[in-house]
Formats: structure tokens, sequence, C-alpha cells
């Protein structure tokens, strides 16, 4: 497998051409902005291609035994249903890294729900804790801090 | 929306004024509805120009709103003494004409108070300038708006429709967002003080607002408007990205004068309950972005904000965490 240059440096060699070669000769400004647009994407996707696996399975443990420590606490039937139901597996395939991520997340979500229910402070400062560890690593990876072009409408 | 397509309509909208159309050009920036200048020539030798606001396809779009029930809102709101609106001049209700429902409203010759507050004014009397006008649009008597304008039962009602906006989120991305789910329990759990129904714009900021020498400000984008709880325009303009900030360096100011003009309570307003209005007021905005995001993951394109609303569904996941970290867990979390 070729790997030099990585998806990533190939992707933000594409926004590299877009922007000194091509936006330069595009006079429509409503096309200049799509153009704009277009390599925010790029450029996210280029981080994402170096990151979103790694970061998934980083994350899936830390979701998992989060709800595994509630269901022993507390002996909650569908918490612990819904922790064993979402085990990682070992596929490295974005799909599947994916989907383990979206089972791991529903386990979490189950067992934060139950804590924030009964006002349980010490998990819910835990859950807080991996909520922010959730944003930090989308936004390393969606700065989400561009605005192009005037408003919604 | 072109200029044949425009000489097509007035042609036949207005059969005896020699309508020429002179020019169309589209007006870049916005994000959900494609907006076209045009001039045109009267049979008098008259000019004048004309804003067209039409539907992108559907399959290049990711923003949803009614034209129709916008076309109604403008007509309920465009002889209010309050405040001013373009005059809506022609609907094109089927599109028959200009190949979408398109709206044709008159130009008026000003600049946005986005563009005025770009060129350094005193801010503590835009700040004012601001308020003044969002207030005119709450404190519009809702009996003189057209009974044709669709009203909420009652306040909760209204309030448990909007909070709905995260079920229908989550529905929509198959329930496995933590931060959305935790959101919507804190939301819950933080039900505000009601208050009185109101006009509601729906994307209240001030590139919406034309500044025009010798008249009061005009209010332009109707599209997302309703009768609704007032507090959503407040909260939704708290997420603006665009400097100079109007809200944010000095919030109690800000709600300060809106309840001078508006006579709510501090009870019902205050920094804490604007942010809580933050999460409600861009709902509807966040539901469009992830149906859009999914239905790119289902194989379909919807145009360059599909995929580039991404980085905004990353800007509202961030407020929205921030934002209900804050929110306490009161008693009613138990209930």
């Amino acid at each position: 497998m070729i790997t030099r240059p990585s998806t990533s440096r190939i992707l933000e060699d594409v926004v590299d051409e877009i922007m000194r070669d091509i936006m330069p000769s595009i006079t429509d400004p409503a096309q200049q902005i799509r153009l704009h647009m277009l390599t925010i994407v790029l450029n996210n996707c280029a981080n994402a291609s170096e990151r979103e696996i790694s970061v998934m399975r980083e994350e899936i443990p830390v979701y998992l035994s989060f709800a595994s420590d509630v269901a022993a606490a507390t002996g909650d039937a569908d918490v612990a249903t819904a922790a064993e139901a979402a085990q990682m597996g070992e596929s490295l395939v974005l799909s599947d890294v994916i989907a383990d991520y979206q089972r791991a997340s529903r386990a979490f979500s189950t067992a934060m729900d139950l804590v924030m229910d009964t006002v349980n402070r010490d998990f819910i400062n835990r859950g807080e804790d991996i909520l922010r560890t959730r944003m930090a690593n989308e936004r390393a990876i969606l700065s989400g801090v561009s605005a192009v072009g005037r408003s919604a409408s | 929306m072109d200029a044949e397509k425009l000489q097509a309509f007035l042609n036949s909208v207005e059969p005896d004024c020699g309508a020429t159309v002179l020019s169309t050009a589209p007006v870049p920036g916005g994000y959900s509805r494609d907006t076209v200048m045009a001039e045109v020539q009267w049979a008098d030798g008259s000019t004048e120009k004309l804003v067209l606001r039409g539907d992108p396809p559907v399959e290049s779009s990711v923003f949803r709103s009614d034209r129709a029930a916008e076309w109604a809102i403008l007509q309920a709101v465009k002889d209010l003494p309050d405040f001013l609106i373009p005059t809506p001049r022609y609907f094109d209700a089927t599109g028959e004409y200009m190949g979408c429902k398109c709206i044709i409203s008159e130009a008026i010759d000003s600049t946005s108070m986005q563009k005025f507050l770009d060129s350094g004014p005193d801010l503590d009397k835009a700040r004012e300038d601001f308020v003044a006008i969002m207030a005119s649009a709450h404190n519009t008597p809702l009996d003189s708006i057209d009974a044709a304008i669709e009203r909420p039962s009652d306040w909760r009602a209204h309030l448990d429709d909007v909070i709905a906006n995260y079920e229908r989120m989550l529905e929509c991305i198959g329930e496995d967002d933590p931060i959305l789910r935790y959101t919507l329990k804190k939301i819950r759990m933080n039900i505000p003080p009601e208050v009185p129904l109101a006009l509601v714009h729906g994307d209240l900021q001030p590139g919406n607002f034309l500044l025009s020498e010798g008249t009061d400000p005009y209010i332009i984008d109707w599209e997302f408007a309703r009768i609704g709880d007032p507090r959503l325009d407040i909260g939704y303009y708290l997420q603006i990205p665009m400097p100079p900030h109007l809200y944010h360096p000095d919030p109690e100011a800000f709600l300060a004068s809106y309840r001078a003009l508006t006579g709510l309570t501090e009870e019902q307003i205050n920094p804490a309950i604007a942010k809580y209005f933050l999460l409600l007021g861009t709902s509807h905005l966040m539901l469009d972005i992830l149906q859009g995001t999914e239905d790119v993951t289902a194989g379909q394109h919807r145009g360059v904000m599909g995929t580039f609303l991404m980085t905004a569904y990353a800007h509202f996941h961030k407020l929205y965490l921030d934002y209900s970290l804050e929110l306490p867990y009161t008693a009613e979390a138990t209930r």
C-alpha cells in the first residue's frame, strides 16, 4: 500500500491547489464562497483521516467502563444490557469502528440518563468529564469556527 | 430566477404596467434561500429594484422553510406600526413562472446593521438600537396579526414543541449522540418561567436589520417567524458569530434594556435564561443540519451545505454542551 503521501497530506495539497491556482480565476462571488466552503470541508476531512479511528477507539472503552460501573453500582438491568451489547470489536475498518462507537455511545447515554435522573453526583461529574473530552476531540477534528457567508438565511 | 422568468411573471401579474426587466444578479451569502436583485423599468420610464427570494432545489439545500408561510407572515406584519419591512409585492406561489416558489419584495436602499457595526460605531448606542428593534417585533400585539397565522394553544405547549426538536434530532440520527441527550435532559430540568407569547422572528441578528437614511430600520428574512416565546430570539442571537457582538460584552445591560422595553421581569429574562434559550432558539436549524448530514450519510447529495454545515454542527454541539453544563440539577430533575 502506498503510504506517502498520506491521505491527509493529499487532501491538504488539493486545498492548496484550489486556493493558489483555481480560486483566483473565479470571479463569481457566490462560487468563490462555495469553493471556500469546500476547502474547509476538505481540511476537516484531512484532520479526520488522521485521527478519527484512533479517537473513537480511545473513547469506546471509556464509555463502556462508565456504563459498566453505573450498572454495577445501581443494579440497573437496562444499563447492564446496553453495556454488554456494546463491546468493542477488533476490526479497524472505519464503518466497523463507527458501529462500535455508536453502540458504546448509546450505552454511555443510557447510564448517564440514569445517574442524571437520580442525581448521583459522583457519576454525574465523571460523565460530564467524559462529555467534555468527547467535545474536545470533536473540536480537534471539526473546528466549527468558520462562518462563511452572512446568515442562516 | 433569471430575467426571462421574471419578465414572464411580471407580464402575467402586471399586464398593464409595461414592465421590462433590465437586469438580474444573484446576491451571495445566504445559507438557505436563493436571492436575486433585479432592476425593472415600468411603462412610465421609472425604474425600480426588486429582491427575489426563492427556494433552492431540494437536492442542493439543507435548511427547510415554507415560502407560503413566509408570505403569510409578511402579509400579516407589513402594515404594522411597530417596525418596517420591505413591501412584499408578489408571490409566485407555485413556481410556475420563477422555477421555484418565490417572494418578490421592494429593494431598500440601505446598509445592513452588520455592515454598520463593522464601521466602528458607538457599540453601547448600537446595542440600544438593536434591542429597540428586537422589542418592537416582540411588543407587537398579537391581536393585530392576522388570525390565519398559527397560534400555539398555550405557552407550555409551545415550549414543549420547541423542546421536542431535540427528540426529532435524536430520532433523526439514531439516538446515539450523548451530548444532545444530555442537553435535552438538562433543558427539561430547567423549564423557565412563562412569558406572554409574541411575534418571534427566528433569525434576529444585525445582518437582518436594514438601516436606511430618514426611516426606521427594516427587518428582513422572516422565513422562520412564528408566534412563540420571544426569548427564542434572544437565545438565537447569542450564537451569532459575527463580531462585534452586541450582547456578550455586557449581557446585563442588554437584558436590562430589553426588560425596560418589553415589561418582562428579571425572573423571566436574565443571562442564565438567555443561555437556556440559545439551546432552544437554534434547535430548528440544528434539526435541519442533522437531517442534511443524515441524507449525506445515506448517499444523497445536499449541495455544498450538506457537508459544510458539519462545522455548524460542531459549533452548536459545543455551545449546547457548554451551556447545558451550566444548568443546575433542579428539584425537577427527580420528577
